[in-house]
């Protein structure tokens, strides 16, 4: 349940955005979640849910948008998604992609990862 | 409807760490501007002896392309999911290191992936109430030292020299950049210490004398706690204590 801790992170950060915007209520927000990091994004929302109560995101609508993991080779330059099981170790750190990987086209391991990593909050709504 | 608020996206992480990190009674990194100075052994030997007097410790590895702290304690422990992310338990300490995610895979990572994992760790991780939160940090005044520095407001930095001028000048500097920051600089610890040498404009913890056992106890907790090199760690110890 790695995904509670993600959750009070989003919680706390919404409330401190809302308390710097002057929020009377959060009403709706929307979360980017990285595929490299493996959340689920049902254990998200409940988490989200249960840590919102009596807060002024209580009943905030939730959209959730998925990105696809990226990695880039810094060698020759080939972008990829890679596919495949994933590590657990990556569920706990999503920027640990590089260790596991190589790339398929040089074999270089100087890789960076270019989108999918975590969680971000990429808009809300609030009324003041 | 609702009204857009503020401009950019929002790391739900940085918030998250802040909070965690202010929950420990005392953050203290145990930093150096070099390699090789004696980090991870007086790291792990304070996080042990802070534990024997009874301080609930925890001892976080950040030296990410060069973990070691696992290798002193002679076991590495296995860190639990529950509700986030919940420290191993070795040797009476709440232990985590980039090795439990690693293994034995070359570490070659790129700056960003430092930072972000470091904050990742910060944000996630579930210590509990310590006393005292100890941190083995990589060499050098770069991004992990930068981030503690914007997250751990708090934090009681315990710079580690050796009388080499080379380190020395350099370590001065260091100090004056911690102070420059805002930080708090608990003082200077020298190891390899031979002969008494006089620091100015900081406080002088303790001197650390070679210790030609250190090395045989190196992951034998009980062998490490009876080396003169535990024994000056005790004396740099209380002199922290007293404040």
């Amino acid at each position: 349940m790695h995904e509670w801790a993600i959750a009070e992170g989003v919680v706390e950060a919404l409330l401190e955005r809302g308390r710097r915007e002057g929020a009377r209520r959060i009403t709706r927000f929307t979360l980017r979640l990285g595929e490299i990091q493996g959340v689920e994004e049902e254990l998200l929302r409940f988490a989200l849910g249960e840590l919102s109560r009596g807060t002024p995101l209580e009943g905030a609508e939730i959209r959730v948008e998925r990105e696809k993991g990226r990695v880039g080779c810094r060698n020759c330059g080939l972008e990829w998604s890679p596919e495949g099981e994933r590590e657990e170790a990556l569920h706990f750190l999503p920027d640990l992609l590089p260790l596991f990987l190589r790339c398929p086209r040089c074999g270089s391991v100087d890789l960076e990862i270019r989108g999918g990593r975590g969680v971000w909050v990429s808009s809300l709504e609030l009324e003041r | 409807m609702g009204e857009l608020a503020g401009a950019g996206e929002i790391d739900p992480r940085e918030a998250a760490a802040r909070r965690r990190l202010s929950e420990i009674g005392t953050v203290l990194p145990v930093v150096s501007s070099k390699g090789g100075v004696g980090k991870s052994l007086l790291s792990t030997v304070l996080a042990l002896l802070l534990s024997r007097r009874g301080y609930r410790t925890g001892l976080l590895d950040l030296d990410f392309h060069s973990p070691s702290v696992h290798l002193i304690l002679g076991e590495r422990g296995k860190p639990r999911e529950d509700r986030g992310l919940l420290p191993a338990e070795v040797r009476g300490l709440k232990f985590l290191s980039v090795i439990h995610f690693s293994g034995e895979r070359p570490l070659l990572l790129r700056k960003e992936g430092i930072s972000s994992s470091l904050l990742e760790l910060l944000s996630t991780t579930r210590w509990g109430a310590l006393d005292y939160l100890v941190i083995d940090m990589p060499p050098g005044s770069g991004d992990e030292l930068l981030e503690l520095l914007r997250l751990a407001r708090e934090a009681e930095f315990l710079v580690v020299s050796t009388p080499s001028r080379l380190c020395r000048e350099s370590v001065e500097r260091m100090v004056r950049g911690l102070r420059e920051a805002g930080a708090r600089v608990a003082g200077v610890v020298e190891n390899f210490s031979s002969s008494p040498s006089a620091w100015k404009g900081v406080r002088l913890l303790g001197r650390i004398g070679y210790d030609p056992e250190l090395e045989g106890a190196v992951g034998r907790v009980e062998r490490l706690l009876q080396t003169s090199f535990a024994r000056d760690a005790e004396g740099v110890l209380e002199e922290y204590l007293r404040g």
